[in-house]
């Protein structure tokens, strides 16, 4: 008894301590920030950064679901840059009203999602490689119906999406808010959550339990498709454009922030919360080299080293989960 | 065949324990140089445990172990083989991208002066082994190629290519055709007259018969004694195997069994299990006995979803089921409890509540969102019905003991209102106060009506709580067996096929 109370308490202070990682960065960048330039805490500043965050938060939902089934989707970018490509299209080139526009390009997000969740469960194709084959796919799609150039909005309302403000706040961060709501929501409240952490814990005992294993992924992928072309379209109306490359860092900067912010590439483990975490961190992280004027190339360098860390480190507490495991299993087997 | 020599090999009053197991209990076991010694007992007696530790990889908590009249402890698997002692487990370690040649040497390739691979000193080598052992074989096939009798004569070379002094084969036939079995003794007969050791695991008695010198019975994790093949005879020898002090019928029905509620008929998978029918009855235990091996497992994966089969039919009250997965089988109210726990069961990163609620979410929660009041309630009740030893029920699973750990996946079956209740090995690896209740919580359930059909390796489980016993042999029925005409001996003779 005494020892089951230890355990809960080691285990609530290592929850603590994956929590305090991130502010292990967070905090001492926005001191850092704070003492080197005056222009960071300004309303300006404070907006753009909360328009970038959005866009990588967005997608996060999506993918946070996704990597929690023990899955990834390396297609976000693409699907994103798509989807803006063909919302800018579907107005611009065809004249199609606004509202098509938009639905085009979130529509073509979710059946791009649906495509990987078909690849992945139906065909038992390894995520990686089936979001690798789409993503290229993708961006083929997006080179052959710009011919490689971007394609200019001139539909002027459109742009108040990803440029306006309500009050203050910019209009992507409201989006972001609400859909990173819905999405604290769906984890923690539904059935369908539950089983997304279930499937990551324990693929064969979730699928035992009578949950829908391929049903549950396949959504996961839908989501996640969703929420790249609901982020390409405010990334299109913020820039005035469809370009065919806009999104290619996306799938590496949102993946990186997931598991910063505590997600594990092997599933089950980390929560939403934590994980926007993640990408705030990665939005200062930007956001203050900006203003320090440090040069992007660098950036790319610090970014790139985070990422290994935080890759080892996940690594190294998923390796002493299965060591735990194995023990348990090795005792029970005489 | 002479045994005069020394021992080569002597294992002394050599315990091991695992968290409620006490898994050998003082075995004492001497191997001869030049002999096949046949090491034999049911599912569970220790054999493995016994092996795995002459290979380095589990240690004993207390005996000693004298090879060559010198005291050794192995620490890893690569110590046993340096010192001569060659373990070829059942699941064979051969690399399957990689020729015979370089199988045989892996970790030791000959290297030239330059310090690179010596290929041609490494095929001379490792055709000179296969030769010498009439192998037909080229050192430079690829291992992937060859048939699995062939992997395993591939082992054979290996173990050969060190000093080895003797080779322990757990269950060598088990994937085996006949004529490759042939293949294979004749080869062990030929290591034997190379003067080498032959320690020899097996469940088949005819092979005992045909090729060991001696016969090592183990029993509950004690030795049960040594015996010259030229003393025994078969029912001699299943005698040895069995206890024949089991109480029996300690918690059988109380009342008549009711109406059929399930008929297996003729179901077969191929490769797995054929033609296999039996019914089970409204508060009724029926017991799956076989060999591990023998498809008890297999079939019960079959009769809830998990595994689609190929010919047959299983009926749920008189209707035909048509499982696609696990969810069918839960709506048709069929529990399933696995063989094993971690792997198939517990969802070890998520709560006691989580756990236990999780089959039964899409009926209490609503479009979709989860119930937690309702959740909570179901916790509360099944933790306290069971008397579940958790201090709260957000507890992590992977926290709680194996008894209550086992307790929880069974209340996650009670909570769905199981008409058939399926659990595979209930008590493996749980302590024996906790056993006890989980076999009078499974009678319990069957006093109400609900249908078991209960898996064991452990004859005392079977024997004591079945109200009707299935014998399972290589994927088919051997036998089925009212309760009063089982007893040990007659299940564990249907179990190895030798019923006169």
């Amino acid at each position: 008894m005494k020892n089951i109370i230890q355990k809960s308490l080691q285990s609530g202070f290592v929850t603590f301590l994956k929590n305090q990682k991130v502010l292990a960065i967070l905090i001492p960048l926005l001191i850092l920030v704070s003492t080197q330039s005056n222009k960071f805490w300004s309303l300006y500043n404070l907006q753009g950064l909360w328009v970038i965050i959005a866009m990588d938060g967005i997608m996060l939902v999506g993918m946070v679901m996704v990597m929690l089934t023990a899955g990834l989707d390396l297609s976000i970018g693409a699907i994103m840059s798509l989807a803006g490509v063909i919302c800018v299209y579907l107005m611009n080139e065809l004249g199609l009203p606004m509202w098509a526009g938009i639905l085009g390009g979130i529509l073509v997000g979710a059946l791009g999602g649906a495509m990987n969740g078909l690849f992945i469960t139906a065909f038992k194709i390894n995520p990686f490689i089936a979001t690798l084959g789409t993503m290229i796919t993708f961006e083929g799609l997006a080179m052959t119906i710009t011919d490689g150039y971007p394609v200019v909005n001139k539909v002027l309302i459109f742009s108040e999406i990803g440029r306006g403000k309500l009050g203050i706040i910019p209009i992507p961060a409201i989006i972001l808010a609400m859909i990173f709501t819905a999405g604290v929501i769906f984890l923690h409240y539904t059935e369908t959550g539950r089983s997304i952490y279930a499937i990551g814990g324990n693929e064969e005992a979730a699928h035992a339990s009578g949950i829908r294993v391929k049903r549950v992924k396949f959504i996961t992928y839908t989501i996640c498709g969703l929420t790249a072309g609901i982020s390409g379209v405010i990334l299109a109306s913020r820039l005035s454009t469809g370009s065919p490359i806009v999104g290619s860092d996306s799938a590496l900067n949102v993946i990186t922030a997931a598991m910063l912010g505590g997600i594990s590439m092997s599933g089950g483990v980390g929560t939403l919360e934590g994980a926007f975490l993640g990408v705030l961190t990665m939005g200062v992280l930007s956001n203050s080299f900006n203003m320090m004027n440090i040069q992007a190339y660098y950036q790319q360098v610090i970014k790139g080293i985070l990422l290994l860390v935080v890759i080892v480190i996940d690594r190294v507490s998923a390796n002493s989960r299965k060591k735990a495991l194995e023990r348990t299993r090795g005792k029970n087997q005489a | 065949m002479e045994n005069n020599g020394k021992p080569i090999l002597q294992m002394e009053n050599i315990n091991k324990y695992f968290p409620g197991v006490h898994a050998l209990r003082g075995v004492s076991f001497t191997v001869l140089p030049g002999e096949v010694h046949a090491l034999v007992g049911e599912n569970g007696a220790g054999k493995s445990t016994l092996i795995k530790i002459l290979a380095g990889i589990h240690h004993p908590d207390s005996g000693q172990i004298i090879w060559n009249d010198q005291p050794v402890s192995f620490q890893t698997p690569f110590e046993a083989w340096n010192s001569g002692i060659a373990t070829i487990h059942q699941e064979l370690m051969v690399v399957p991208q990689l020729s015979v040649a370089e199988n045989i040497f892996l970790g030791r390739l000959p290297r030239t002066s330059a310090n690179l691979i010596d290929h041609k000193e490494m095929y001379r080598k490792a055709q000179d082994i296969l030769d010498h052992l009439d192998i037909n074989l080229d050192a430079h096939e690829l291992v992937g190629n060859l048939p699995i009798a062939m992997q395993q004569m591939v082992e054979i070379a290996k173990a050969l290519s060190f000093d080895t002094q003797l080779i322990v084969m757990d269950e060598p036939t088990s994937a085996l055709s006949q004529h490759e079995i042939d293949i294979l003794f004749d080869r062990i007969k030929r290591i034997r007259e190379q003067g080498k050791s032959v320690i020899f695991i097996t469940h088949k008695l005819d092979e005992v018969f045909y090729l060991a010198d001696r016969v090592t019975v183990l029993r509950d994790g004690s030795s049960v004694g040594t015996q010259d093949i030229h003393e025994l005879t078969k029912d001699k020898l299943v005698r040895m195997m069995v206890d024949r002090d089991i109480r029996v019928g300690t918690l059988h029905a109380q009342r008549k069994p009711g109406k059929k509620i399930l008929e297996v008929q003729n179901i077969t998978i191929d490769g797995l299990f054929y033609d296999i029918s039996f019914d089970l009855h409204e508060g009724e235990i029926l017991g799956l006995a076989g060999l591990v091996g023998s498809g008890r497992s297999d079939v019960v994966s079959a009769l809830f979803g998990i595994r689609k089969i190929e010919e047959g039919q299983i009926l749920v009250n008189g209707k035909r089921a048509r499982f696609h997965g696990p969810q069918d089988a839960i709506a048709a109210h069929i529990g399933f409890v696995p063989e094993n726990r971690k792997e198939e069961g517990l969802l070890m990163r998520m709560s006691v509540l989580e756990n236990l609620v999780m089959p039964s979410t899409p009926a209490t929660s609503r479009k979709g969102l989860l119930n937690s009041a309702v959740e909570s309630r179901i916790a509360d009740e099944f933790i306290e019905k069971l008397s579940i030893q958790t201090p709260s029920k957000w507890q992590f699973i992977g926290n709680l003991s194996g008894g209550n750990q086992q307790k929880v996946i069974l209340a996650r079956w009670l909570n769905i209102s199981p008409k058939i209740l399926i659990i595979d090995e209930p008590t493996r690896g749980i302590d024996v106060g906790a056993r006890s209740e989980i076999h009078k919580l499974l009678r319990s359930y069957a006093e109400d009506g609900v249908g078991i059909i209960m898996i064991s390796s452990e004859m005392e489980e079977v024997l004591s709580i079945s109200d009707r016993i299935v014998v399972l042999r290589d994927g088919r029925v051997a036998a089925s067996l009212n309760s009063d005409q089982a007893t040990q001996e007659t299940i564990v003779s249907y179990a190895l096929g030798v019923t006169k």
